[in-house]
């Protein structure tokens, strides 16, 4: 299972992400995310941040989860190398995320994300294997 | 599943129609602006089920409009426009997007492009460096509290009474640099926590900052009015919006008008096409935070061209006001606006949302500026790195059948998967150096993204746009040194 891979559309990235679990899943589009904007590689786990976000079901609460890391980044430039879902609903979650403060030194950064959208926003479950698919504005 | 495409009715060259009832719920026929072979490309995705989708919003009037570089957006097509009765309408933040009020901005100098060659790679480099740019670029400002609520009310004016500009710069920016009813309270603390450090960045994705020489004039007359005089003339154009706030501001209202659908009783074929009521407390709350993102990209707009001009006084050693360096104008091409048209003779007040698209409006209007008046304002149909950018002027075809609206630039015609796998190997920078061209970017992934191979030749959605009648070319301009997020 490969954890996130992009699909194409014509102006901005498509996002899929998958997970045996709902949890796992949601991580792994945050890692998804991170990916297209900086290399992973790089990034050190040097703070823990813990956050919870709610939203009326659980595509919402995707496109939220992933929104929220987009405002860490820009409020508080902070990147999370990995995320883990400590609880979740279909209307919220908590999560702590392991990373550090973006250094555009030392960082090899790729392209800024705008904004994870609801457009064609999809959350499946087939065969015991949960997949999201996000379109991402650039 | 997705609906499948409609099927398109062409009216002539440059006019095709979707009929109301292709896709269920539309109110209107969509009406698409482009030739034989850009229809061809337009077909290819989703961006003509989205043309009709825009058509199933309550109170729109007229058509669903797409312009001839539109293509498959989120929600709305790139390239789209709608017009909402101000009564039973409804306003779409998903319709005027992320990023609101990106728009371009055009600078004219004295200088020619022989004079400043042997300055051109130290001007990259200047230009690199006071214009932050790329993931997680910060600005040299830092606002916050009454300021950033006075950026948010006022915009250009703003910086331009911080010292960051000329007091005439602001008549040569759409809506004089400062959209009316600007609500700072309306605008949610984290989006001004996104923003607070972003005023003078360019951000990211197409977003850039270009010198340029004239390489030809159409129009001499237009031209000259705009300052456009001689080919080999250097220009600067930017292009770039009002950043994590603009982003934040739409983000909140998606969220808060997805929760009230059913309230008004909307329906809709996509979740993205979110939408309130003009006349509900969440429109005119979501109306005053958008003008007030809006006004922040103006802002930003203007504290970049004071870098700009920082720029060249630094490495000319002349100062700004010797080369001019002045505004030719700034026009937003995402955002939705309450304007005066004509619907069937009949002089109607309508909230037009352009998504990807620039307002264009034709001599005579009174929102051009009186030095235009005779010919109408610019219109900055910016095209990729690789190749040029047009400067155009709307017309009355436009004020007539696109509520003043004209197209917003290339379009892409690959996705950015296929372009970093077409120039996987390929050395960006070094291919546009041997084309003359310098390029400083704060990204080397983004850049295979962004190349000439990504997308439409603009000149085909000029040629489409000037066939169609909603534009005349005036001069068209070409990159000498880019800088790219």
């Amino acid at each position: 299972m490969q954890p996130y891979e992009t699909f194409e559309h014509t102006a901005d990235i498509g996002l899929v992400a998958r997970g045996h679990t709902l949890e796992k899943l949601f991580a792994n589009a945050a890692a998804g995310l991170v990916d297209l904007m900086v290399d992973p590689a790089g990034l050190r786990e040097e703070a823990r941040l813990e956050l919870a976000v709610s939203a009326p079901d659980r595509e919402a609460l995707l496109v939220t989860w992933l929104n929220e890391l987009l405002y860490l980044l820009d409020a508080q430039g902070f990147v999370p190398r990995r995320s883990r879902i400590l609880s979740m609903t279909d209307t919220e979650l908590t999560a702590e995320l392991h990373g550090e403060r973006l250094d555009r030194e030392r960082h090899t950064v790729r392209r800024m994300v705008k904004a994870a959208t609801y457009h064609g926003l999809q959350v499946t479950q087939k065969d015991g294997l949960w997949e999201a698919r996000v379109i991402l504005d650039i | 599943m997705p609906h499948p495409i409609p099927a398109l009715k062409q009216l002539d060259d440059y006019r095709w129609e979707i009929p109301a009832g292709a896709v269920p719920g539309m109110h209107v026929p969509g009406r698409i602006y482009a030739d034989a072979a850009l229809i061809a490309q337009i077909r290819e995705d989703q961006a003509v089920l989205q043309v009709a989708n825009v058509a199933t919003l309550p109170g729109i009037v007229g058509y669903s409009i797409a312009m001839p570089d539109i293509h498959w957006g989120y929600g709305f097509p790139i390239g789209g426009v709608a017009a909402m009765d101000p009564e039973a309408g409804v306003i779409s933040p998903g319709g005027v997007g992320y990023d609101i009020n990106c728009g371009v901005r055009l600078l004219a100098t004295t200088l020619t492009d022989e004079e400043i060659a042997p300055h051109l790679e130290a001007l990259a480099e200047s230009l690199f460096r006071n214009v932050p740019s790329g993931v997680g670029a910060a600005g040299r400002l830092r606002v916050s509290g009454s300021d950033l609520d006075d950026v948010l009310r006022t915009g250009a004016a703003w910086a331009v009474r911080k010292g960051l500009g000329r007091a005439q710069d602001l008549r040569r920016i759409e809506a004089g640099g400062t959209i009316p009813g600007a609500d700072p309270e309306r605008v949610s603390r984290r989006a001004k926590a996104r923003g607070s450090d972003q005023l003078g960045t360019l951000g990211s994705g197409n977003h850039f900052l270009e010198i340029q020489r004239i390489d030809e004039i159409f129009d001499p007359a237009a031209a000259a009015a705009f300052g456009l005089r001689e080919i080999g003339q250097v220009t600067v154009l930017m292009h770039c919006g009002s950043r994590g706030l603009g982003h934040q501001v739409c983000d909140d209202y998606l969220a808060a008008s997805g929760r009230v659908l059913s309230k008004y009783n909307i329906t809709l074929p996509d979740r993205q096409l979110a939408c309130v009521p003009l006349t509900s407390p969440e429109g005119r709350a979501y109306l005053g935070a958008m003008a007030g993102a809006a006004n922040f990209a103006f802002a930003n707009r203007q504290v970049i061209t004071h870098s700009v001009r920082e720029s060249f006084e630094e490495v000319l050693r002349r100062s700004a006001e010797q080369i001019r360096l002045e505004i030719v104008y700034d026009v937003a091409h995402n955002i939705a606006k309450i304007e005066e048209h004509s619907v069937n003779g009949l002089p109607v007040q309508v909230c037009v949302h352009r998504k990807g698209a620039t307002r264009g409006f034709p001599a005579g209007h009174p929102e051009v500026p009186e030095e235009y008046r005779a010919v109408g304002h610019p219109v900055l149909l910016p095209g990729d790195m690789g190749r040029y950018s047009y400067v155009m002027v709307g017309t009355e075809v436009a004020m007539r059948e696109t509520f003043g609206s004209t197209p917003h630039g290339a379009g892409r015609v690959r996705s950015r998967g296929d372009a970093r796998r077409l120039l996987r190997g390929v050395d960006i920078v070094d291919t546009l150096a041997r084309r003359g061209i310098l390029v400083r970017a704060a990204s080397r992934e983004l850049l295979a993204e962004e190349a000439t191979e990504a997308y439409k030749d603009v000149a085909e959605v000029v040629r489409a746009s000037d066939g169609a009648g909603l534009t005349r070319s005036v001069a068209r301009l070409r990159p000498l040194a880019v800088v790219k997020g």
